[in-house]
């Protein structure tokens, strides 16, 4: 197990430093003069200069992303070019409510899902099956920009059961992580319920049945365990979709997440904090994945000596 | 596949009926984005401000904007745009895809690198990545379907990798390595046909995500701006009036998941009837 921990961390290294490297060059990328990009076609020369310098654009590039990695490596994100606040801190702020987010949604979306995969493949093609797996098959297809203005009309405009936006304490993310939830349980519904459906037509399942176990223990204790494998998977995956939806869910409630701090950014052209957050996306989704990765490995002992 | 193994498959798929409803669902959305400039033409400047913000009724199916303008004939005509885009992002990724991991599963010199690349891109979540590109290459209809393509790109390499690097192993492409025939030949005549299958259903299924992408781009400003309809940039500009007018924001991206779940459902169907295997 060491070792396969080992080998596992081993592999993330060179992924980091391929994201690093790409996140790096973001500014490069922009088509045409960078400094001219985001300054607008009437600064002054000495605005471009001190920016110019300021960004350490007059280095080689090899050298400046030396720069930036050493930079990136001891929590030094740069300041935003539009507020003078330092990156880093800004982001210490917002992440908090952005990773509270992603659990909520992603717990919500474990629950819902799992439950609801167990029940429509338990009651394999009945009326209650096709219901579950049209929602599910609706929350795998809408967009969760809409979900979030549907679920925020119903229950924040007409009932006023939550707040409509803005972070007052948890109860204004129940809606934002209903809305996230939403896609997650969609798809770890349909896989619980292919996967447990393949499960229960296994030999054991058969065996278990046989000797007599009631319908509950052959579901949950014999098959379930077996078949939640391949959803541990889903959940790394679908970390990154909760990372990316918290963009928009935190959009339309006007939540001070990091998402919202992106598309900010975006519109002001800020690229120390557009680079921040899509480095900060890119390591914790890849975290995640690892972390997902690990737990595989410990839950299937085949997967460790391949 | 043969042609007739082609045919055989889809017809086992008219027995599914979600694979039908889809299909049937498709066409119906495909007709109006066609037909849309004929039947109910558009002028997004043209306002009339006699009829703002009218509920959905006989004289306006959908209601009608801060403007007075009709917005089922802004539907009609942002599914041309969102369906068009959608259909632009999913071929760049396909192409690109379907090239990378054609090189990477038929030569065993290109796989290593091409494998470490897919890494890092999936490093980033999909959406993120299509902001990151919009953000550098700057918001635009055009830039979103480059930045949507691009970020879909790796499952079109994954999957088409592993079908190549099993079909290369056959005896068919043996033989005609053994005869001398040229590379280019036969990942055209031989190892092609193999992928055909799983890019159809992946195409399918990845043509509902690039709507959706793309879709949120727009949303967020990033992809089509004011006036082209699109159905996202439409459900952002009706955010506005949510109190007053649900219908703005409802009845698109109403559109926007029956299109998609159409695709979904097509896909499952075409998944079930050209593979089986595939998941």
């Amino acid at each position: 197990m060491l070792k396969y921990i080992l080998r596992r961390l081993a592999g993330a290294i060179p992924v980091f430093l391929g994201v690093s490297v790409l996140v790096f060059l973001m500014v490069h990328m922009i088509p045409g003069d960078p400094v001219r990009y985001l300054l607008g076609e009437f600064a002054t020369p000495e605005a471009e200069a001190t920016l110019r310098a300021q960004m350490g654009l007059n280095d080689p590039l090899p050298l400046q992303y030396l720069h930036y990695l050493s930079r990136v490596i001891t929590g030094d994100l740069g300041t935003s070019l539009i507020t003078r606040v330092s990156v880093s801190a800004e982001l210490t702020n917002r992440v908090p409510l952005t990773l509270t987010l992603a659990a909520l949604s992603m717990l919500i979306g474990l629950v819902g899902g799992m439950l609801a995969g167990v029940i429509a493949a338990i009651r394999q093609n009945t009326v209650l099956d096709y219901g579950v797996m049209s929602l599910a098959l609706i929350g795998i297809s809408a967009p969760s920009f809409w979900i979030a203005l549907v679920l925020m009309y119903v229950f924040a405009f007409r009932l006023s059961l939550f707040p409509v936006s803005g972070y007052s304490g948890i109860h204004s993310l129940i809606l934002p992580a209903c809305t996230l939830g939403a896609l997650t349980a969609g798809s770890i519904a349909r896989m619980t319920r292919s996967s447990l459906l393949e499960v229960l037509r296994q030999d054991f399942v058969r065996t278990a049945r046989a000797k007599g176990l009631p319908q509950r223990l052959v579901v949950f204790k014999h098959a379930l365990k077996n078949a939640l494998l391949p959803v541990t998977t889903l959940v790394g995956l679908q970390f990154g979709g909760l990372l990316g939806g918290s963009v928009i869910t935190e959009t339309v409630f006007a939540l001070p997440g990091v998402g919202s701090y992106a598309i900010q950014a975006i519109g002001q052209r800020d690229f120390p904090v557009i680079q921040s957050v899509v480095l900060f996306s890119a390591v914790v989704f890849v975290c995640a994945n690892l972390a997902v990765d690990l737990l595989y490995g410990y839950l299937d002992p085949k997967i460790r000596y391949q | 596949m043969t042609e007739t193994m082609l045919w055989t498959s889809l017809r086992r798929m008219r027995r599914n009926r979600g694979a039908m409803a889809g299909l049937v669902l498709l066409a119906l959305f495909s007709l109006g984005a066609i037909l849309a400039p004929y039947i109910a033409p558009y002028d997004p400047q043209a306002m009339h401000y006699d009829v703002r913000l009218l509920a959905p009724g006989l004289r306006f199916l959908m209601g009608t904007d801060e403007f007075g303008r009709d917005l089922f004939r802004a539907m009609l005509h942002g599914g041309r745009v969102s369906l068009l885009v959608g259909f632009i992002s999913v071929s760049i990724s396909g192409v690109l895809g379907t090239s990378l991991g054609l090189a990477a599963g038929y030569f065993p010199k290109l796989d290593g690198i091409v494998s470490r690349i897919v890494d890092i891109w999936l490093a980033f979540p999909t959406l993120l990545l299509a902001i990151a590109i919009v953000a550098v290459l700057g918001p635009g209809l055009r830039n979103a379907m480059i930045a949507v393509g691009i970020s879909a790109t790796p499952s079109y390499i994954r999957l088409v990798r592993g079908v190549v690097l099993g079909a290369r192993e056959r005896e068919y492409v043996e033989a005609a390595q053994a005869v001398g025939a040229r590379d280019a030949l036969i990942l055209r005549r031989h190892i092609l046909p193999n992928v055909a299958a799983p890019i159809i259903v992946l195409s399918t299924l990845q043509f509902g995500g690039a709507i959706l992408s793309a879709a949120s781009l727009s949303f967020l400003g990033l992809g089509a701006q004011p006036p082209t309809p699109e159905w996202g940039a439409l459900v952002s500009a009706g955010r506005g009036f949510i109190r007053q007018a649900w219908w703005l924001s409802l009845f698109p991206g109403g559109a926007i998941m029956l299109v998609v779940l159409a695709l979904n459902l097509l896909g499952d169907g075409l998944r079930d009837a050209l593979d089986p295997r595939l998941k």
